[in-house]
């Protein structure tokens, strides 16, 4: 990692006798691709409001670019922020949106309007340039919100939530091109989401927050491989949580283990793996791409596994082997 | 659910509308009198009319009354704006509660106690009464209707218009002006129209407040009505009716149409 062009050191958020953000240590790397991870309630947002001057720390620092930001105020931070409802000034039209941040600096008209067609050119939307916010669809709303929160080329972008307005099929797509322009500005983005796969999908490292406390920050891979703790495995993505008795008919030590449900192998997949059993299938379920298969032990414990849609999944009702490697099952604390 | 109309709510509708109406509907009538006798009915005729420009002290009353309102309307929109966003957007200030309900005050008080209370206040403060008094007592009255609408529209426009604004490098105040004003305009004007329609309209307080040369409108029909109703006040009464009635028009179209649009 190169040097930091933030540093947030022991941040402390406050809502009344709440701890929003409690005793958060973050380095942001310049060009770097950071998402913050956490279900609604995790400080997440309020964490990106902060360095954003929106909601003012109680305890800790917030440092960019060498700079203490403590007392500074929103317009005055080297950072951006792209609003989770975009924001959009309803009474201007696409091209004043974008250019209102080179405005508000006073630059020459002509250089705003270069500068404001180069960022539409970026994400294809000059055609929409004499449109108002509401005449446009969803994505379109979307890539205005991007393009007015770079055109200053801050620092540090700030996205909250900046795919979660989209529809599905949008989301995918929008991602792919979120990640471009990323790499392309090789500007530091800082992205808020609820969404694993997405956080996943488009980070170089992620960070997990529950409760204002930053849980474990790695990269993406690492951290859904090798959770710090239960609620790092849970929030990453789906998690077969085993402990106790469970624990010891998978011939898994004392304590709880996390096992993604694509590591477990069925049937003859499972020879040879060197943990695993005997097991009946009691549910299984298309989700489309994957078959999900609910297992339980004679004991009524159960575990669900994860296969492609392409293998033949195992019929409900019978009794078949299962297994998974040794590194599959991690230990993981409360 | 199906929803009827029945024959009881016809009955029940033009009973309501006969007793709200029905006088207004009257003295238009009779403002289109040719006879002299304001009550007794002589064809249709628009002599009185044609007679009101001759009528220096009611066309001057006129007058009087749309320069007050103009005054007053402006003075109130002012501070009315300025106390609805203060209202929906400095967040949590001591005494905010106390400024909302002191604001809405005049609205429900008698306005002869209102009157009688500026009346003092002028005379204790040794301010001479005039049109300048009329204004300030109009605008008492017209802040909190101003303040009203601007808070009750602030409160559809979202707050992150502010942030993104700020976010974006624009100072706190110029906020303000790039952020929800624009989007604010219908609703200031709206709280303009009303607050000239009420001092174009009020008589309690313009009498309280009043001096030399401040006689408004609604005052001469008053003090002239007492010395018998000609069919000339009725003519008067009829435009100013008409006036307010438009302004009125205009103001909750403002209102309706951005409370309308997101």
């Amino acid at each position: 990692m190169s040097a930091p062009i933030a540093r947030i050191e022991r941040l402390g958020c406050r809502f009344g006798a709440l701890a929003a953000v409690d005793g958060v240590d973050l380095d942001i790397a310049a060009g770097e691709f950071l998402a913050l991870l956490g279900a609604s309630g995790s400080g997440k947002s309020t964490l990106l409001r902060a360095i954003a001057g929106f909601e003012p720390p109680a305890e800790g620092r917030i440092e960019i670019d060498g700079r203490d930001m403590a007392g500074v105020p929103p317009h005055r931070r080297p950072v951006n922020m792209m609003f989770q409802s975009y924001a959009l000034f309803p009474h201007l039209d696409v091209a004043s949106n974008i250019g209102f941040g080179l405005r508000q600096e006073g630059v020459a008209a002509a250089e705003i309007a270069r500068r404001v067609d180069e960022a539409m050119a970026m994400v294809a939307i000059g055609h929409l340039a004499g449109r108002k916010p509401d005449r446009l669809s969803g994505g379109e709303r979307q890539r205005v919100a991007l393009m007015r929160a770079l055109i200053k080329r801050p620092m540090l972008l700030l996205l909250d939530e900046p795919l979660s307005a989209l529809d599905r099929k949008l989301r995918a797509a929008t991602r792919r091109e979120l990640a471009a322009i990323q790499r392309q500005v090789g500007i530091a983005f800082v992205m808020v989401t609820h969404d694993a796969e997405e956080a996943i999908g488009l980070a170089d490292r992620l960070a997990v927050m529950d409760r204002g406390k930053l849980l474990q920050i790695g990269p993406p891979r690492q951290v859904y491989d090798r959770p710090a703790n239960r609620r790092v495995a849970q929030v990453t993505g789906e998690v077969n949580i085993v402990e106790g008795s469970d624990a010891t008919w998978l011939d898994l030590g004392a304590g709880a283990w996390a096992i993604r449900p694509e590591r477990i192998m069925l049937g003859e997949r499972a020879a040879g793996l060197p943990r695993g059993g005997m097991a009946e299938v009691v549910e299984l379920r298309s989700t489309g791409a994957l078959w999900q298969v609910t297992l339980a032990s004679e004991r009524g414990a159960r575990l669900s596994a994860a296969l492609l849609s392409s293998q033949i999944p195992p019929t409900p009702g019978t009794r078949l082997a299962f297994g998974f490697a040794a590194d599959a099952a991690v230990p993981v604390p409360p | 659910m199906k929803r009827g109309f029945a024959p009881v709510h016809g009955v029940a509708l033009a009973l309501g509308l006969v007793f709200l109406y029905a006088p207004i509907v009257l003295l238009a009538v009779y403002s289109f009198n040719e006879s002299r006798l304001a009550t007794l009915w002589g064809g249709w005729s628009l002599r009185w009319y044609r007679g009101l420009p001759e009528n220096r002290a009611l066309i001057e009353a006129a007058w009087t009354s749309l320069r007050i309102g103009i005054a007053a309307a402006t003075l109130a929109t002012a501070v009315g704006t300025l106390t609805g966003i203060a209202l929906d957007r400095l967040g949590r200030f001591a005494g905010r509660w106390a400024l909302g309900g002191l604001v809405a005050l005049p609205l429900v008080l008698p306005e002869a106690i209102l009157g009688l209370a500026l009346l003092l206040t002028f005379i204790a403060l040794g301010i001479e009464r005039g049109q300048g008094t009329v204004i300030l007592a109009h605008a008492v009255l017209a802040v909190g209707y101003v303040a009203l609408v601007v808070q009750a529209r602030l409160a559809l426009i979202d707050p992150r218009l502010e942030e993104a604004a700020r976010d974006l490098g624009c100072p706190p105040l110029k906020t303000l002006a790039v952020g929800p004003v624009p989007l604010l305009w219908p609703a200031i004007m709206a709280g303009w129209l009303l607050a000239l329609v009420l001092s174009l309209d009020d008589l309690v307080l313009a009498s309280f407040a009043s001096g030399p040369g401040s006689t408004t409108l609604p005052m001469r029909i008053f003090s002239q009505a007492r010395l018998g109703v000609t069919p000339e006040i009725n003519a008067i009464a009829t435009l100013l009716i008409g006036v307010v009635a438009a302004t009125v028009l205009l103001a909750s179209v403002l209102i309706k149409g951005t409370a309308g649009r997101r």
